[in-house]
């Protein structure tokens, strides 16, 4: 249940949301440019399904929002205030177990 | 593979929302088998939790998606005018063929009116197509006609033949559970859930007269409508979200497992067969535990990265080269694609055939698949080889089935009776040909007025 409520109860989701999460952190960005940027920075491929099924949980729980556009084959989504929040919140607790972690790995 | 169809495996409100940008996304790139998995799991989860936007962008919301203007009208448009070019052409051939077959039969055996069965028989597929190209709340308007359609058959079949046992309510019945759901599912009455369990319910009716009317099989029934109260539970765990896929799947495991256990043991306790759909579900159960405690993950390998890189590399190249190279570049394609499927039938008759020789040379089987195999290989091969293609691979494909149908008639020495699908054929291709033709300006130029109207 806490882990749950860590990653805003997103089940199977919570990966690919972090991932979106990470690459729109420096621009907005599109369905298939987020897609393409995923598997340049992260080496990670997310379907199509996948992608989608996470951007609207994100969109739901107002971490991500769509840009006004006029192209909407092409809509950019940009994060929230909360959203950067989030992302900073869940960076910062992946980077101190990180620490541990290696700090472990000197200790043994 | 194209998986834009694949949209319509997603619930009304997420199109209204997300479709122009997901149909963009499939376009952009190739879709692999793994996409196409995916996308269906995205689409099962979009209808068990769907996710209300909060924040409506300008533009979102509004009417679904048919209506409203695309992004690329004239190309929104060609596609439904060739779409209504197929339909039209469809029902051209069908009209032609059942007005011959008509006065075929009016002047062979008038006192026996046969036609109605091919009429009948094409009719099914005929309004599938429009129902599919017309499109009323999505593809519930072709389910709708061909259910009518086929029943209505069935139902004069049965009048007509029957011997007062009113066997054509049973399809009529059980196919109308299906309908029904998917009618309560279109017009958005219930949820998907909601649909499910009044077809289950619907269903269990009809197996209970069916019960009140066998009562020797009463209790099997029983069991098959247990078995369907199953998944309704199984689907209300998903929806509730609160155990997750993997806690359902096994909650779903033993208790149809159970059930099939209690019903080998209280109907014939002398032949056990319930290990058998035990030891199948556990292996798929156990795949599933593999995946669910990340044993095993699904991610891509790295074959299907390189290719996923050289497809891109290639559509990039197509965009920079001129038109020329790309049309000789699909010409080479087209013709490599044609050796390979030559090869693969050659090698597969050599297999077919010494399989036939050493299992039962008496009995000689194997021309039959080899048959069929070289009429697809003659239409691949008109299609490929000769302009324009469609009528090629008429042509070509044509020939050989009717060589085919000459050779059958040959060997079992039955008197001609392969003159009527050839003829049919030749037919076929006498139509086909002003269309490949003459009248292929004629057509451009009506395609081109239907889009100028419709873009205004």
């Amino acid at each position: 249940v806490d882990d749950e409520e860590r990653t805003l109860d997103l089940g199977r989701f919570a990966e690919p949301a972090l991932l979106i999460l990470i690459s729109l952190a420096d621009s907005p960005k599109h369905g298939y440019a987020m897609m393409d940027d995923i598997r340049r920075v992260c080496g990670v491929k997310v379907g199509p399904g996948t992608l989608y099924g996470a951007l609207a949980r994100l969109e739901q729980r107002g971490l991500i929002e769509p840009v006004e556009t006029d192209d909407e084959r092409r809509r950019p989504y940009r994060l929230t205030a909360a959203g950067s929040a989030a992302l900073r919140e869940q960076l910062t607790s992946l980077e101190n177990l990180a620490t541990a972690g290696l700090e472990r790995l000197r200790l043994a | 593979m194209n998986a834009t169809w694949m949209l319509n495996l997603y619930p009304t409100d997420w199109r209204r929302r997300y479709e122009p940008e997901f149909r963009a996304l499939l376009e952009e790139q190739p879709v692999s088998l793994l996409d196409g998995l995916d996308i269906a799991f995205g689409a099962i989860d979009a209808h068990l939790r769907p996710q209300q936007p909060r924040l409506s962008p300008a533009g979102v919301g509004g009417p679904p998606p048919s209506v409203r203007p695309s992004a690329d009208p004239v190309g929104e448009a060609r596609r439904r005018v060739r779409w209504l070019k197929l339909l039209y052409g469809h029902l051209a051939l069908y009209t032609v063929v059942m007005l011959t077959l008509l006065v075929i039969n009016l002047l062979t055996t008038p006192e026996r009116p046969w036609f109605l069965f091919p009429l009948w028989g094409w009719g099914i597929p005929l309004v599938l197509h429009a129902g599919l190209t017309f499109r009323w709340r999505g593809l519930f308007g072709a389910h709708l006609a061909t259910y009518l359609v086929l029943n209505a058959g069935l139902i004069a079949i049965n009048v007509i033949y029957g011997d007062g046992y009113p066997w054509s309510l049973w399809p009529l019945w059980s196919l109308g559970i299906l309908l029904v759901a998917h009618g309560l599912i279109a017009f958005g009455i219930t949820s998907l859930f909601g649909a499910h369990l009044i077809a289950t319910v619907l269903a269990s009716l009809e197996l209970l007269v069916v019960a009140a009317l066998n009562p020797d099989e009463a209790l099997e029934l029983v069991w098959v409508v247990s078995t369907l109260f199953t998944f309704v539970v199984a689907h209300a765990l998903l929806r509730a979200n609160r155990i997750g896929l993997y806690r359902t799947h096994v909650v779903v495991f033993v208790l149809v497992n159970a059930q099939l256990f209690l019903q080998n043991m209280t109907t014939d306790r002398d032949v056990l067969w319930f290990q058998y759909p035990l030891v199948g579900w556990s292996f798929l159960l156990a795949a599933h535990s593999l995946v669910h405690f990340r044993i095993v993950t699904l991610q891509e390998t790295s074959w299907e990265q390189a290719m996923l890189t050289q497809l891109a590399e290639r559509r990039a190249q197509d965009l920079v080269d001129d038109p020329e190279a790309q049309v000789r570049r699909r010409r080479t394609r087209l013709r490599i694609g044609l050796v390979a499927h030559a090869l693969f039938v050659a090698s597969g008759a050599v297999d077919l055939t010494i399989i036939n020789l050493l299992s039962s040379p008496d009995v000689v089987w194997a021309t039959w698949p080899i048959g069929v195999w070289a009429v697809i290989l003659a239409t691949h091969a008109g299609f490929v080889l000769i302009q324009p293609r469609l009528w090629g691979a008429h042509l070509v494909g044509g020939i050989a089935a009717a060589l085919g149908l000459i050779a059958i008639d040959v060997v079992t020495g039955d008197p001609a009776w392969a003159n009527w699908p050839i003829g049919a054929l030749v037919l076929t291709l006498l139509i086909h040909a002003p269309f490949a033709f003459n009248l292929h300006r004629a057509i451009k130029a009506w395609e081109e007025k239907q889009i100028s109207r419709m873009t205004g």
